[in-house]
């Protein structure tokens, strides 16, 4: 039987960290394991992550994202990953409706569900007040419908969800977009190149908050690192990554 | 020792032989002393420009930036490594020649800069990391943690069990300690599997956190290891007793390296910590091979990495009959004869000079 591992890196963020397990633990169904990759938090993310019994791994800074995942694809078990930022809430049915997706054909690489907040394809728009009624709207969104995936050309890293094959084929983030951004857009274009095809699921609705780490460390840096890993990119692959979103 | 000059005006009967009481010379009575102890003058031995080396560097480096221990290790680390390499690094330099340049070099470094700190230098070419499995006892924890930071690493992974929150604390006070807390407990022997799987590093060193170690016996394992073995094992068997007195235990490391022709490691055994592995080891064995050592053992000889020792380091008690480990300990040893027969044949590669078994027609395997 196959097992998920939901890695989730975070910084300074208990609260929004705290939101999100809780949602995992209420609507996954599938078997799992969540792996909590701390990124040199300051607050009581790790002491927290103690009670609640959850495995951590405890970096002693703030490496970034690639390098948290990359810890924490290292340590993972399951068949199924899942990258998940510690911003988001997930709904009933996610994980069975993304899995199902993945596992639809040999082919499919990278699947992710659509949100109220991303770049591209994947964002959508349902009118909610509050979170309770996200979830109700998430509730009756996430009925599993084949005919709801589309293929897309790039997936956003805020829910990956991949075979562990495909990690073995490919390997793992490329950290030199350290600290974070473009560095999914990488990760879904060496799977295109490898002969795997990227899902985005209409039947699984999950909420995020957007770019909370970065915002609350100020917009300026953010969108300088956007520029700076923008052109990384660039010199890398000789590739414009807009052009796949 | 020097000899003691006898006073010529000391009148000496000619019958009478003054029999003086020396200390034995036998290294084997005479407790081993490392390299730090027996510090001769540095002009003596040669080594003085490395002194003034570090001199010059450390008084460079205190005019660019104030620092802390920890910047003046790295500093320390990272520029004897470009003066042993730039001087056409030898790779064949003897190790107490190495390390005692190397803590001249940072002698003078630090007498020039003003920031004192431990430090063990080793002039590595590849990145190190250790591993570590935090048992309970946290003093001896913190004694081995503390051993691994004058260290040049690129970061220590300790693994705990279901910790309390002052052992977490404990680890997580360190510098560039990357720790995982595991939801329930686990064999130690699966904790550094799993510490294993999460460092990049070329060269992984693996140290019992119930025993400390000192950093200049642990650093002669990295360099060992450093682009030069795969396998770098706690070198128990230049202090083994006779065959007479050895435990079972040991019996069965020594044979299980005779049978894989390896009789040069004598009783020498991956299971016995602490030890090295380089990157090639870890991705042909596999992390999760580390936890049955014995096997993994096995694994690396069949495999044909480069095996050696990295110096005696002394451990705790080895299980023995009556022991609980025991079964374990013979499981994991039938375990990896099991896959020496699956390689090798079963024969494992000893012919039979003394039967002729071809008689039996197809009987013989």
């Amino acid at each position: 039987m196959t097992k998920a591992s939901i890695i989730i890196p975070t910084y300074n963020g208990l609260d929004l960290l705290q939101r999100c397990v809780q949602s995992i633990r209420r609507y996954t169904d599938l078997p799992y394991e969540i792996i909590v990759v701390d990124n040199g938090s300051r607050d009581d993310t790790a002491a927290w992550c103690l009670r609640e019994k959850l495995t951590l791994v405890s970096l002693p800074r703030n490496e970034g994202f690639p390098i948290a995942c990359n810890k924490g694809l290292r340590l993972s078990s399951g068949d199924t990953i899942v990258l998940l930022n510690n911003d988001t809430v997930v709904t009933r049915n996610w994980l069975a409706n993304l899995s199902s997706a993945l596992h639809s054909s040999a082919d499919v690489g990278i699947v992710g569900p659509v949100t109220n907040y991303a770049s591209g394809s994947q964002q959508v728009h349902y009118p909610f007040e509050d979170l309770e009624e996200f979830q109700r709207i998430a509730e009756a969104v996430n009925v599993s419908d084949p005919a709801k995936r589309k293929r897309v050309e790039r997936i956003v890293g805020l829910c990956f969800v991949f075979r562990r094959e495909l990690m073995e084929k490919i390997g793992l983030l490329d950290e030199r977009f350290s600290p974070g951004h473009y560095e999914d857009d990488d990760y879904c274009l060496r799977a295109r190149l490898h002969g795997f095809g990227l899902i985005v699921c209409h039947d699984a609705l999950i909420y995020h908050e957007g770019s909370a780490s970065f915002k609350r460390e100020g917009s300026l840096e953010q969108s300088l690192l956007v520029e700076r890993n923008y052109k990384m990119f660039m010199d890398k692959w000789q590739l414009d990554p807009r052009a796949f979103v | 020792m020097k000899k003691k000059r006898r006073s010529t005006k000391r009148a000496v009967r000619p019958s009478a032989r003054r029999r003086t009481v020396r200390p034995s010379r036998s290294r084997k009575l005479r407790p081993k002393t490392g390299a730090s102890k027996r510090r001769k003058p540095a002009a003596r031995t040669g080594t003085y420009a490395d002194y003034a080396a570090g001199a010059n560097d450390g008084t460079a480096w205190r005019g660019s930036q104030p620092g802390s221990p920890e910047m003046l290790r790295e500093a320390v680390h990272e520029s004897w490594n470009r003066r042993f390499r730039g001087a056409g690094g030898r790779r064949k330099a003897d190790w107490r020649l190495t390390l005692q340049r190397g803590k001249h070099y940072a002698a003078g470094f630090m007498q020039a800069s003003g920031v004192r700190a431990a430090i063990c230098p080793v002039p590595l070419q590849m990145r190190a990391s250790a591993v570590v499995y935090a048992g309970e006892n946290e003093t001896a924890l913190f004694q081995t943690l503390s051993q691994l930071e004058v260290l040049p690493l690129h970061e220590i992974v300790i693994v705990a069990g279901q910790p309390t929150e002052s052992l977490f604390a404990l680890a997580r006070g360190f510098g560039n300690a990357v720790v995982v807390v595991l939801p329930d407990r686990v064999d130690p022997d699966i904790g550094r599997a799993l510490g294993a799987k999460l460092t990049g590093a070329d060269t992984v060193l693996f140290v019992d956190g119930e025993q400390p170690v000192g950093a200049d016996q642990l650093a002669r394992f990295l360099w060992e290891c450093d682009g030069k073995l795969d396998v770098v094992l706690n070198d128990l068997g230049s202090r083994m007793g006779t065959f007479r007195r050895r435990k079972a235990i040991e019996r069965l490391h020594e044979f299980l390296n005779a049978s894989l022709k390896r009789e040069d490691l004598k009783i020498n055994s991956l299971s016995v910590l602490p030890f090295a592995l380089s990157r090639q080891a870890l991705d042909s064995l596999g992390a999760g091979a580390l936890s049955v050592p014995v096997k993994a053992h096995a694994l690396a000889i069949l495999k044909g990495l480069r095996v050696g020792t990295g110096g005696f380091v002394r451990t705790g008690t080895l299980p023995d009959y009556a022991d609980s480990r025991w079964k374990k300990v013979a499981g994991d040893h039938a375990e990896a004869w099991r896959e020496a027969l699956g390689v090798r044949g079963n024969r494992m590669h000893f012919a039979d000079s003394m039967r002729n078994r071809g008689i039996l027609g197809e009987w013989v395997t």
